[in-house]
């Protein structure tokens, strides 16, 4: 980055500084908090300090318009302990959810890369057809799928009125139904995503790699398998470490679609953080829920941010 | 989404001829994932437009009669105060995170101080830290400035996302404007806020535009934060009173699509004026792909 620095011109902001201060703060440092202040308070008011106090309010006992009891561990003790039963049923929803969902998205997602990458024409308007659900609300899309699914949807209408099936299906009372449906719906909205990224990582392959493999009578699978998808491994693990945070941590299709249910079937560790703490009143204990998957996002945005800041540089 | 956004405008690659099957397997392919992409879309209308008879009993795919009473009742209901109460927040949002993101995303590129790399780190960490880790806290603290059922509350805390994302995506636009541009102004003995309001901000118009897009669809997309701040029915933003629409015991599937259908119009409407000025934007900036 520091050779875009420029290095000519006046530099009014700062001359009226001693040069040992500039020498500490950058040479042009009170212009440049000036500018970047606003930004570092509001990120540090709505971000940072949120983020403190959500580790504060994790150890206490704390109602909803009630002073706070501190309780050192007991909130993560009890997620241990067997107090309470829905924390663990929570993480496994989240994993099997979170790992359906991006795998689901990846092969949807590859698939469709690969389709609009081929020279054909009109392929821009179908482009723009295939990112459409990634444009829509969380709630929009939950909503059209609740629709699609409803006995008095379309899915169950044609089953009834061409005699497909002698019952309707329940989607969304069937606990073992629930969790694909919704898996389903997330990898609907949630692969256009990936297939943009996926089609910038094709368009970046460099095509004498593939006419020198032409020459040496490579088959189409063993470009793909020997160029395409080598290729394509940074853009993958990025894609994948953004889709995790978002899908893991997104509620709202979830709390559209099932609300958690039937018996905590779809409740991932967000929705039963948020029945906690708001419907449920517990902020303590809403707060230590959230606080469990810090961890994983961490170690997530540790590798994100080192790869998107080289990215940038 | 900083990825995202780059995507949209390649348009290279898959250069190589290819042979009739291909082309058929591939067009076969195309009208699939199209069909898988915009049957939901044709049932949120055909349902919009049914009758309620046509919906629960007489089960029909295109209807027999165009009906909009739906629509209707949508807006005798508060329906449109929702809408105004999501375009009044993600407007504000949007204004205010664009104005300070531009100064903050100039001083982070252009000048040398201490502390931007820290700055920059931390604005790359807050973009992705998502919002079911910051409601509890948030929620206390917009109750404890008395802004809860309130939008002023909403417009309080959706800076909280839509900031780091306009500084970020900034930061990569100007990173691409010539510095020659630039060095000559400032020995033509301009200041830097002149060169950042007379050369910087002019060439990144279209980047401007379409950062102010984004962001003006991601608090309307927006679900967490006013389902959690705001109890009250009539002030709610327009995802979240919809989705409580569904509250009551029947299913108003014809009126619920119609509410879905308006919702989705304004982001889809800014994504494809959007995606055509990215293109521009990355052609004009030669932002690397």
């Amino acid at each position: 980055m520091a050779q875009q620095q420029i290095a000519l011109g006046p530099r009014r902001a700062a001359t009226h500084t001693s040069p040992a201060l500039r020498r500490v703060l950058g040479r042009d440092w009170l212009l440049a908090w000036a500018m970047v202040g606003p930004v570092v308070l509001i990120v540090l008011a709505l971000l940072i300090y949120p983020f403190v106090d959500a580790i504060l309010l994790s150890f206490q006992e704390r109602f909803i318009g009630k002073e706070g009891t501190w309780i050192g561990f007991a909130n993560y003790v009890s997620f241990f302990n067997g107090v309470d039963k829905g924390f663990g049923k929570a993480a496994l929803v989240t994993f099997i959810f979170t790992g359906g969902a991006i795998l689901g998205k990846f092969i949807v997602g590859m698939a469709m890369a690969l389709v609009l990458n081929q020279q054909v024409p009109a392929r821009n308007i179908f482009r723009g057809i295939m990112f459409l659900p990634w444009a829509v609300p969380a709630v929009v899309s939950a909503y059209v799928w609740r629709f699609l699914f409803d006995t008095t949807g379309p899915i169950n209408g044609m089953i009834a009125e061409y005699g497909l099936m002698d019952d309707y299906i329940y989607f969304f009372s069937d606990a073992r139904i629930a969790l694909p449906a919704l898996i389903l719906v997330t990898v609907w909205s949630g692969t256009p995503f990936w297939t943009m990224n996926l089609l910038a990582g094709l368009a970046a392959i460099p095509q004498e790699l593939y006419e020198a493999a032409e020459i040496d009578g490579a088959t189409t699978s063993q470009r793909f398998l020997y160029i395409t998808m080598p290729s394509l491994q940074s853009v993958i693990a990025v894609t994948a470490m953004l889709s995790t945070i978002w899908t893991s941590a997104n509620l709202t299709q979830i709390f559209v679609l099932t609300g958690g249910g039937p018996n905590y079937a779809t409740t991932t560790l967000p929705l039963y953080a948020y029945l906690t703490a708001i419907p449920g009143h517990q902020l303590g204990a809403g707060a230590a829920i959230s606080m469990m998957v810090v961890p994983f996002y961490m170690i997530l945005v540790y590798f994100l941010t080192r790869r998107m800041l080289q990215q940038e540089a | 989404m900083a990825v995202a956004l780059r995507a949209r405008g390649s348009s290279t690659g898959g250069r190589r001829k290819i042979g009739v099957g291909w082309i058929v397997a591939t067009y076969v392919l195309l009208v699939f994932f199209t069909l898988w992409t915009l049957i939901p879309f044709f049932w949120m209308f055909i349902a919009s437009i049914k009758t309620n008879k046509e919906i629960y009993q007489d089960f029909t795919i295109v209807p027999r009669q165009v009906f909009w009473g739906h629509y209707y009742d949508l807006f005798t209901g508060p329906y449109a105060i929702w809408m105004r109460n999501s375009t009044v927040v993600s407007t504000a949002a949007t204004i205010l995170s664009i104005i300070l993101g531009s100064f903050g995303a100039y001083a982070i590129t252009r000048l040398r101080f201490t502390g931007r790399r820290v700055i920059a780190i931390g604005l790359v960490f807050t973009y992705l830290l998502p919002a079911s880790l910051l409601f509890i806290p948030l929620f206390q603290i917009v109750a404890g400035a008395n802004l809860s059922n309130s939008i002023y509350g909403l417009m309080l805390v959706y800076p909280s996302f839509t900031l780091p994302f306009c500084t970020w995506m900034l930061m990569s636009y100007f990173r691409n404007i010539p510095l020659e541009l630039e060095e000559a102004a400032l020995i033509d003995g301009c200041g830097r806020l002149g060169v950042l309001f007379r050369i910087v901000l002019p060439l990144a118009a279209p980047a401007l535009v379409v950062v102010c897009l984004f962001s003006f669809t991601n608090a309307w997309n927006e679900f967490l934060y006013a389902l959690v701040f705001i109890s009250s029915r009539d002030m709610q933003t327009v995802t979240v009173g919809l989705a409580l629409m569904q509250g009551e015991d029947v299913f108003y599937w014809g009126k619920m699509m119609a509410g879905a259908l308006l919702t989705a119009i304004p982001p889809v409407v800014m994504y494809t004026l959007a995606q055509r000025l990215v293109i521009q934007g990355l052609t004009m900036g030669g932002v690397k792909g």
